[in-house]
């Protein structure tokens, strides 16, 4: 965390009330998201107890299983919920657009979830799911095991930074407002929301009290609370289960429709605090570099999509070698690249990055606009210079390659810190451009900063090549591992499921 | 422990039943070793939810009914018919090449559940297997003896103490389940202290026989359910870090007495409770008596510590940048609250001389978010 | 003090590398791997491993991390085999410095291409991941512990078999991405690239260097005992044969000047400030690490050792100020350039990360716990600690507030613990401790 953010906390701990730490949204909110508040059973992994799912406020629909320790219960919970998301998902494979030699899909799903534990059920979910085989001993409906590979596939997208295909609320919110509280209790949707945007007639100090108690906002899970648990849930669970028992069909259905009514009830007010963050989330404008993002999303969903249709082996329990580190340089890459992205696109982020002496910005008061070098292949070519004067905290040292978000400059400006010299309490930063400025031996006009002009730099982060893995087939003897292939164990389908 | 840091503890609580310490609460010392009154509340044995809930703030730790009959049903198939689920594991799973296995239960003597029974049959079968003289590799049960504090803690694991290749093994069992192999690291970290606290014990109860600490290994085994199934596996755990930072925060336990003679004259959390155990204390009272001792609040004592969010209102009643986290802390050293540091930003405040540089930097933060138009 | 029952290092440390040349020409293994404690020669080794395998017949390639760090090794190689054609693999935007151009026997070639004639090719882990195809018989891995898992797997089908190098004591390879998701395989590729290789190849030798000819005998039983507790090393020169003088008295500034007579007297010097809680960049911790550089080059010092038996005088390159943070780095130099002192731009200073496999006469640490609330896993690392307190050959000295000690006593233990991962040692809480205790028995209140 910068100072300009830890300040941004200090305030809206002092007045109460969340303040702003960037610009924009820097996520891209799809016009059509897919909200999912999954809720799962305390104490058993995996366990779903209940979901509600749907792409508009009022579209909502409520599954519940009836007695979570029953496997087939589980699975028809997982087919009705892998149907509905599949049937999202397909809304998205209808409009292609053909791009050189290749085509892609011109939008891309997006599930919302409360919080990071929403993804985590997700991701047991979909782990659960994507290795179950439609025929034979255990079989489950053709929809599971390919809702279990599309559950992975999100999961996995959403662990790359700067992607929009699955995300938590909590994240989103709390990447553009700074509240007076940790970041562990930025978990919790509710006492977000409520510093964000209290309840009409309620302070956010009575707000954060409710949110904390689960009688009054009930936890937006994945688990309930205990309360909850131990004072109803567990009462009807065992209602149905007498019910089920005694076969008697008017009682069966009057517990089902009890245990419906009690979980919707638990479920509903994060229900409609989610839209409500959707709703607050638009009214922030996004950021101009997301949509370049969203377009990797878009070839990334493509990709999958026709590795779909081609026959898709499930995602590996755990990464081979290769795998494991062609993702590590993903992430990499993606974090560096989402971090550039913010701080070009976003001056509060550059600010941050200004008050830690990573970036600065200043007002040119030298410059020598028709310097030309020669160079070694004897070509004379254009290097003007500049004199910034910043009264940043800069830490970037000479040769340092600098990128600049000032809209006055083309978005190709390429320039390097020549040198840099104390001017009081100030820095006076020489700046080399080399980029930026034309094909002709003279810069193109307003490629050149001029003297009085303002603008910002930070470092450009460059170009990093691809790395070259061997052939999966071809693992090399440091890191030869015992066999973990994609078919599943033969005893994946058999997986015994809780005691009745 | 001397006698008068007992007699001041006593005072301390009060009233009040003395709560031993546990495997469970014995493990929180490890959460915030720096807090005083949390060091105080535990080792004067007083009852933190309760006194927490007097003062205004009822500690939200229930535990969800399913969760528990899932630990019981699951431990109980684990041990069913002799362990034998459980020796499948250690076979299948972790290949180990086990004799003829003999399994002791220690859960009562002949129909004698009283702890030091317990506690005496359990350190007679255990050193004579450590001496060799035992046939028995499962030992269920046992009742294990801590000293804490100058206090005698008796330690009950729904553990099996597992002997092979003349090592002792302690035997988690517990119901999150591993997944391809990897489980909750929070959750693995607090099964494994809790079996730490054990693993000591055990050590303790050994060595009063002459017996040294290789006898028990400090690589417990952890027996969970398989992925998503009820069938359990085991994972080993290795617990060298986690034994010695238990055994250092047991040794610091031992220096109450340097917190207890800061403490002003008269000073006690008593409940004063009546015959219904309903605290007849006021409120007012109870907080005034916690409000006198320092408090060292982390955002993460939410998660464990029943004191936390009376300490969470104190330290927002006082402005103390402990309400933000580590995090904002790293950035401002040396600033103690929020007020403070806004009156440097601002420049209403002239910073003392150790402050001068942090009123710059945040004097610039100010600067920059007032470019950007926010307030400051 | 002669001690006649220990064996003469120097021995010791032959017998070492024999072992380790006699595997090289053995075929028996697809690798060897050599733990180097600080200052035992490493690099005499890669050298002298690279020469052997030349004159066997090979061919082969040299893997470094840094380009300092390769430049360093051409020119090593060059001086000690003059006959040998060598090449230096570098990226096109790489300028080489003077010195590595200087020799006749080396070639700088931006592709494999460029250096056919060349009997020993030189580069980084990040330059030999772009060359397809070609193949050498031997590579010698040079940091290897420094080196990624992933950055190996790029490299690896370069090479038939490969001699890893490196310190298992210094820091460990990170990643930015937070992820325990390949926690506990055997091929995590946030894993160093020789313990991954290990993982997989169990049957591999792995030798170890027995003797730091770097660190002075003050240093090595603390050093070794705090960051190598199962390995071990010694110090490869006797008590008296290192040691430091002023060329001046000292006048004024009497805490600074205490703390340097302790250093030259001891070897060790902790100058420790008033307890206070400060951020990081806190100036006078900052200015008095410079302070005590720009005192020692003030008042001069002689030193002597088994190079320099008449003695030295010290320069201001001899001397390095190692801190955690770039930030503090730069306002070390800021606040050396204030001191007025005409050397004091020479002084090394950068953080621990960057000062790996360096080595000088004096080293100021700025404790990376100075002055803090709370020890972050960061902050506490043993690799850190262990590379800051261990680059020097006569003196070391540490910058800290007062109170270190009651923040690792109240240290709260909250590290996730992962299944069947063994616990990493050794511990940064416990290494801390052995230093710390060290310390405080060369402490200057200041």
């Amino acid at each position: 965390m910068s100072m300009v953010s830890a300040l941004a906390h200090l305030e809206a701990m002092e007045t109460w009330r969340a303040v702003p730490l960037t610009a924009f949204r820097h996520r891209r909110l799809s016009g059509r998201p897919l909200v999912v508040i999954p809720l799962t059973m305390a104490g058993e992994a995996g366990a779903p107890l209940a979901v509600m799912v749907g792409s508009a406020r009022r579209e909502r629909t409520l599954l519940v299983v009836e007695q979570p320790r029953n496997r087939d219960q589980r699975f028809a919970f997982a087919a009705s919920l892998g149907q509905i998301v599949m049937d999202y998902i397909n809304s998205f494979r209808q409009d292609r657009r053909t791009d050189g030699d290749r085509s892609r899909y011109t939008d891309a799903p997006q599930i919302l979830v409360p919080n990071p534990g929403g993804i985590k059920a997700l991701a047991d979910l979909g782990r659960m799911c994507r290795f179950r085989q439609v025929s034979g001993p255990y079989a489950v409906e053709e929809v599971v095991p390919e809702f279990g590979m599309w559950l992975t596939f999100l999961v996995d997208a959403a662990e790359e930074a700067g992607t929009s295909m699955l995300l938590p609320v909590t994240g989103m919110l709390a990447e553009h407002w700074a509240t007076g509280q940790s970041t562990l209790e930025d978990q919790n949707l509710a006492s977000l929301m409520a510093w964000i945007s209290p309840p009409p007639g309620l302070s956010v100090e009575q707000a954060l009290a409710d949110a904390e108690n689960p009688d009054v906002w009930p936890p937006a899970g994945p688990t309930t609370s205990p309360e909850f648990d131990n004072r109803d849930l567990a009462p009807a669970i065992r209602r149905f289960d007498t019910a089920n028992r005694l076969g008697d069909p008017q009682a069966l259905a009057d517990a089902e429709s009890d245990l419906r009514d009690l979980i919707a009830e638990q479920i509903q007010p994060t229900w409609r605090t989610m839209w409500n963050a959707v709703s607050l989330l638009r009214s922030v404008p996004e950021a101009p570099r997301a949509a370049r993002r969203f377009e990797r999303d878009c070839i990334a969903f493509t990709n999958y999509s026709d590795y779909q249709d081609s026959g898709a082996l499930p995602q590996r329990k755990r990464d081979a070698a290769v795998g494991a580190a062609r993702r590590l340089n993903r992430l990499e890459r993606a974090l560096a690249d989402y971090e550039a992205d913010m701080a070009f696109d976003d001056p509060f982020v550059l600010a941050d990055r200004r008050s830690v002496g990573e970036a600065f910005a200043g007002t040119v008061v030298d410059a020598e606009p028709g310097r030309v070098v020669t160079t070694d292949r004897n070509r004379r070519v254009p290097r003007p210079r500049i004199v910034v004067r910043t009264e940043d905290p800069l830490r970037l040292a000479g040769d340092t390659k600098l990128i600049s978000p000032s809209p006055t400059l083309p978005a190709s400006h390429r320039a390097v810190i020549v040198s840099t010299a104390p001017d009081g309490a100030a820095t006076l930063v020489t700046v080399e451009i080399t980029g930026g400025m034309g094909r002709a031996r003279v810069p193109a006009q307003g490629t050149v900063p001029e003297v009085g002009q303002r603008l910002a730099y930070l470092p450009d982060p460059g170009w990093r090549p691809n790395p070259q893995f061997p052939e999966a087939d071809s693992m090399p003897w440091t890191h030869t591992a015992p066999p973990d292939g994609p078919d599943p164990e033969s005893d994946d389908a058999a997986e015994e499921w809780g005691h009745d | 422990m001397n006698a008068p840091v007992d007699d001041r503890l006593a005072a301390l609580r009060g009233s009040s039943r003395r709560l031993p310490y546990s495997a469970r609460s014995l493990a929180a010392l490890e959460n915030n070793p720096r807090c005083t009154l949390r060091a105080l509340l535990d080792s004067s044995g007083s009852d933190k939810a309760a006194i927490a809930a007097r003062a205004g703030f009822p500690s939200p730790f229930g535990q969800s009914t399913f969760a528990l009959a899932r630990g019981n049903a699951f431990e109980a198939m684990v041990k069913a018919n002799g362990c034998a689920e459980l020796l499948r594991v250690l076979r299948e799973t972790l290949h180990l090449t086990l004799p003829e296995v003999g399994y002791i239960d220690l859960n009562d003597v002949g129909g004698d559940g009283r702890p030091d029974v317990r506690h005496a049959r359990t350190t007679h079968l255990l050193v004579r297997a450590a001496l060799g003289q035992g046939d028995s590799t499962l030992y269920d049960h046992p009742m294990l003896r801590l000293v804490v504090g100058g206090h005698e803690v008796f330690l009950e694991p729904d553990l099996v103490a597992f002997r092979i290749d003349d090592r002792f093994h302690v035997v988690e069992i517990k119901s999150f389940p591993i997944i391809d192999e990897q489980a909750s690291p929070a959750q693995v970290r607090s099964a494994t202290t809790q079996a730490c606290a054990y693993v000591i014990a055990l050590r303790a109860m050994l060595e009063q026989a002459g017996i040294g600490p290789q006898a028990v290994s400090d690589q417990i085994i952890l027996v969970a359910p398989k992925d998503f199934t009820n069938r359990p596996t085991a994972a080993f755990v290795d617990a060298r870090k986690q034994v010695a930072t238990l055994t250092r925060q047991l040794e610091r336990i031992a220096r109450i007495g340097d917190l207890v003679e800061l403490l002003p004259e008269g000073l006690t959390f008593d409940l004063n409770l009546d015959a219904d155990d309903r605290p007849r204390r006021p409120a007012e009272e109870l907080t005034e008596a916690l409000d006198q001792v320092d408090a060292t609040y982390r955002p993460d004592c939410l998660n464990h510590c029943e004191m936390a969010f009376y300490c969470r209102s104190r330290a927002r009643a006082n402005a103390s940048l402990d309400v933000l986290g580590p995090a904002v802390r790293e950035q401002l050293g040396g600033i103690d609250t929020a007020t403070m540091a806004l009156g440097l930003a601002r420049g209403q405040l002239a910073p003392t001389d150790d402050q001068t540089e942090m009123a710059v930097a945040l004097r610039h933060a100010a600067r920059l978010r007032a470019e950007l138009g926010g307030a400051a | 003090m002669t001690d006649l029952l220990t064996p003469d290092p120097a021995v010791a440390a032959d017998a070492a590398i024999a072992a380790i040349l006699a595997d090289l020409n053995g075929t028996r293994h697809r690798g060897v791997v050599v733990d180097s404690p600080p200052g035992a020669g490493k690099s005499t080794l890669v050298v002298r491993a690279a020469a052997e395998l030349t004159a066997g017949g090979e061919r082969p390639i040299i893997v470094a991390q840094t380009n300092n760090q390769v430049d360093d090794l051409v020119l090593a190689l060059a001086a000690r085999h003059p006959g040998l054609a060598i090449g230096r693999l570098s990226g096109s935007d790489y300028v080489p410095p003077a010195a590595v151009n200087a020799p006749a026997n080396t070639s700088v070639g931006t592709s494999l291409a460029d250096l056919t004639g060349c009997q020993v090719i030189v580069g980084t882990a990040a330059k030999w991941a772009s060359v397809r195809n070609d193949t050498f018989g031997w590579a010698i891995l040079d940091e290897s512990y420094q080196m990624r898992s992933d950055m190996l797997l790029q490299i690896v089908e370069r090479f038939d078999r490969g001699l890893f190098v490196g310190d298992p004591g210094q820091l460990d390879p990170f990643t930015v991405v937070g992820t325990e998701r390949w926690t506990g395989l055997p091929h995590d590729p946030t894993q160093n690239g020789v313990t991954v290789m290990l993982e997989h190849n169990p049957g591999i030798p792995v030798h170890r260097l027995p003797v730091s000819w770097r660190l002075p005998v003050s240093a090595a039983p603390t050093i070794s005992q705090a960051f190598y507790p199962f390995s071990g090393f010694a110090a490869g020169t006797r008590d008296g044969t290192r040691a430091m003088e002023f060329s001046t008295a000292g006048f004024g500034n009497t805490d600074l000047d205490e703390t340097l007579a302790m250093a030259f007297t001891t070897g060790w010097a902790l100058h420790e400030l008033p307890r206070r809680h400060v951020p990081r960049t806190d100036t006078q911790t900052i200015q008095t690490a410079a302070d005590l550089a720009a005192r020692l080059l003030a008042r001069g010092a002689v030193a002597t050792c088994e190079r320099h038996l008449g003695g030295r005088p010290l320069q201001a390159s001899d001397i390095a100020i190692g801190v955690a943070h770039r930030d503090q780095a730069d306002l070390v130099r800021a606040a050396l350039t204030r001191t007025g002192n005409p050397g004091a731009a020479r002084v090394a200073v950068d953080t621990a990360n960057r000062l790996q496999g360096r080595e000088f006469e004096v080293v100021i640490v700025v404790h990376p716990l100075s002055g803090r609330r709370d020890a972050t896993a960061f902050h506490l690392e043993a690799g850190r600690l262990c590379v800051l307190t261990s680059r020097h050959r006569q003196a070391c000295i540490v910058v800290a507030r007062e109170g270190i000690t009651d923040l690792l006593d109240s240290h709260p233990s909250t590290d996730p613990v992962h299944l069947s991962v063994p616990a990493k040692f050794p511990d940064g809480w416990e290494a801390n401790q052995v230093v710390l205790a060290k310390l405080a028995q060369h402490r200057v209140a200041a």
